[in-house]
């Protein structure tokens, strides 16, 4: 299995999709819920609209950003085009890494819903009090962040990275719907690959060891986000 | 919070209703067009001659078939004829995600109440293991599963759908409860159990109120997962009698002529369920009553 070509290859892909997407997904999603939860006209709205992509299959919104990206038809070249940027259109999904970016995109729209709404109830629950202690204190407003909201929010942050960090290895539908793989295997994660392994080579020792591997990244990973955090036990207990 | 803090906020606003609306807002305008609009350069920005043809498509396929079959024999465009169990998919699929959300909700309430809160022996393990059983991937342990399932004779039941659903979701919710209920003071509780309330007295009249936007959080979480899975169901259903949305739209859409017009309609359809569900439990997600309850 290490062997092979397809395998480096695989893991590469999967290597800088997840080093791309985790952070981006992460702090967007805190980002979102920090704003949303303020109290302005229209946060109630906005609290509704960001949960919207995960409301539909993903194999439509797939479809639908891969139709955005659309060598013939697609909305993408006919604005670059309008803008002048390109002098004639261009098939995005057949270059290496536009596609990657655009595999991001959607990943990350499709993603972003379950962080924020995460943050979101995890803003809710911190204490007012402790605000207005520091309010009281004369504390800036990014020491308050720190201190506050950051340390109230990093067992959620946790699960957030972890949870983010296993889709991104897992991803499997947006792939299927969207790049197929290619080009030339450059978005063919390593999901992709045991699925590939598995029913359409019907190699299933080759796709449970590839399984195992994927298992063995994502408790490495997992026990290096506890690390990070400093959160030293699950913390089961307050 | 002078101007600049207002002049952020609303920027902040534009982004993310961009960011959100846009693919949603090409697919309502590709779902108004005809095939042949849909495929002509440049695109279309708004439908020409807005029709609900993909719609009435989409809602009673047979019908339509028929009719086209009538006018254009089979001459006509391609269609995808699964389209015929997409109604069925849409209602099996609340069905499913209702049942797996209150089953998540009740289920993670009381088992975080219990990795929390009380102390038994091999509590640790018992939670670590219940997180580990998510964290091996989903293909690795498909074929198991179908397995399983074949041998229990409830392969092509929404009783498997639902199982396996609440399988997906229910680890990693207990979870997610268990780091609200770290961060609860105990002394509330504690306070009751004073009062002569019993465990479970204490946990629906006062910790239930206190954890509300995390409980209402699970629950979402839990149905949005069910309404999204995919490849497990694709394994476990073979007939419409239990096959769910993603499901029969994948089909939908694994034709050699992508009907775009007809994807995005079925799309645009399906959001409807969980934005009602999410408009419901909106208001619950916000401010639970954190530094009330701790005074009542």
């Amino acid at each position: 299995m290490f062997k092979t070509y397809y395998f480096l290859g695989s893991l590469r892909s999967t290597a800088i999709f997840a080093a791309m997407s985790i952070p981006t997904i992460v702090f967007a999603s805190l980002g979102i819920a920090l704003l949303i939860t303020r109290r302005f006209r229209g946060a109630g709205f906005l609290q509704w609209l960001v949960l919207i992509p995960w409301a539909i299959p993903l194999v439509v919104s797939g479809t639908i950003w891969k139709w955005i990206f659309d060598s013939a038809y697609g909305v993408f070249n006919d604005i670059l085009y309008r803008l002048g940027l390109i002098s004639e259109y261009v098939p995005w999904v057949t270059l290496p890494i536009p596609a990657m970016l655009i595999l991001l995109l959607a990943f990350t729209w499709v993603m972003l819903p379950m962080p924020t709404l995460l943050f979101m109830a995890g803003i809710q629950s911190i204490p007012q009090e402790l605000y207005e202690a520091a309010w009281v204190d004369g504390a800036k407003a990014f020491s308050t962040f720190k201190s506050i909201t950051f340390t109230w929010l990093r067992p959620i942050m946790l699960i957030n990275v972890i949870y983010t960090t296993l889709m991104a290895i897992w991803s499997f539908d947006l792939i299927y719907t969207i790049t197929q793989g290619g080009p030339a295997d450059f978005t063919a994660l390593i999901s992709f690959y045991t699925y590939h392994e598995m029913f359409t080579f019907l190699d299933f020792g080759k796709a449970s060891a590839l399984s195992i591997f994927v298992l063995i990244i994502g408790i490495i990973l997992i026990y290096a986000y506890f690390k990070a955090l400093r959160i030293g036990a699950l913390r089961l207990r307050a | 919070m002078g101007r600049t803090y207002k002049f952020a906020t609303a920027i902040g606003f534009i982004l993310i209703c961009v960011w959100t609306l846009f693919p949603l807002i090409w697919a309502v305008n590709i779902s108004l067009q005809s095939e042949p609009e849909i495929k002509t350069a440049p695109p279309h920005y708004y439908p020409p001659n807005p029709s609900l043809k993909n719609y009435e498509f989409v809602v009673n396929a047979k019908k339509a078939i028929e009719e086209r079959l009538k006018t254009f024999g089979i001459k006509g465009e391609f269609l995808p004829a699964v389209t015929v169990q997409y109604p069925r998919a849409i209602v099996n699929s609340v069905i499913v995600g209702i049942i797996a959300m209150a089953y998540n909700m009740i289920a993670a309430l009381l088992a975080s109440y219990i990795f929390t809160r009380v102390r038994f022996k091999g509590s640790d393990q018992l939670f670590y293991l219940s997180v580990m059983g998510r964290l091996i991937p989903p293909v690795a342990i498909a074929v198991p599963y179908y397995i399983i399932l074949f041998n229990a004779k409830l392969l092509d039941t929404m009783l498997a759908v639902i199982l396996v659903h609440i399988y997906f979701t229910l680890p990693i919710n207990i979870w997610i409860l268990n780091t609200y209920f770290a961060s609860l003071p105990e002394e509330v509780e504690d306070a009751a159990r004073v009062d002569g309330y019993s465990r479970l007295e204490t946990l629906f009249k006062f910790v239930v109120p206190m954890i509300r936007p995390a409980l209402i959080a699970i629950g979402i979480i839990a149905f949005m997962t069910s309404w999204g899975e995919f490849f497990f169901t694709l394994l476990i259903t073979e007939t419409e009698a239990s096959r769910t949305l993603p499901v029969v739209v994948g089909f939908m859409s694994a034709q050699p002529l992508k009907p775009m017009g007809i994807i995005t309609a079925a799309g645009v359809l399906a959001m409807i369920p969980p934005l009602i569900l999410v408009a419901i439990f909106r208001r619950y997600l916000i401010r639970g009553l954190v530094a009330g309850a701790v005074k009542a």
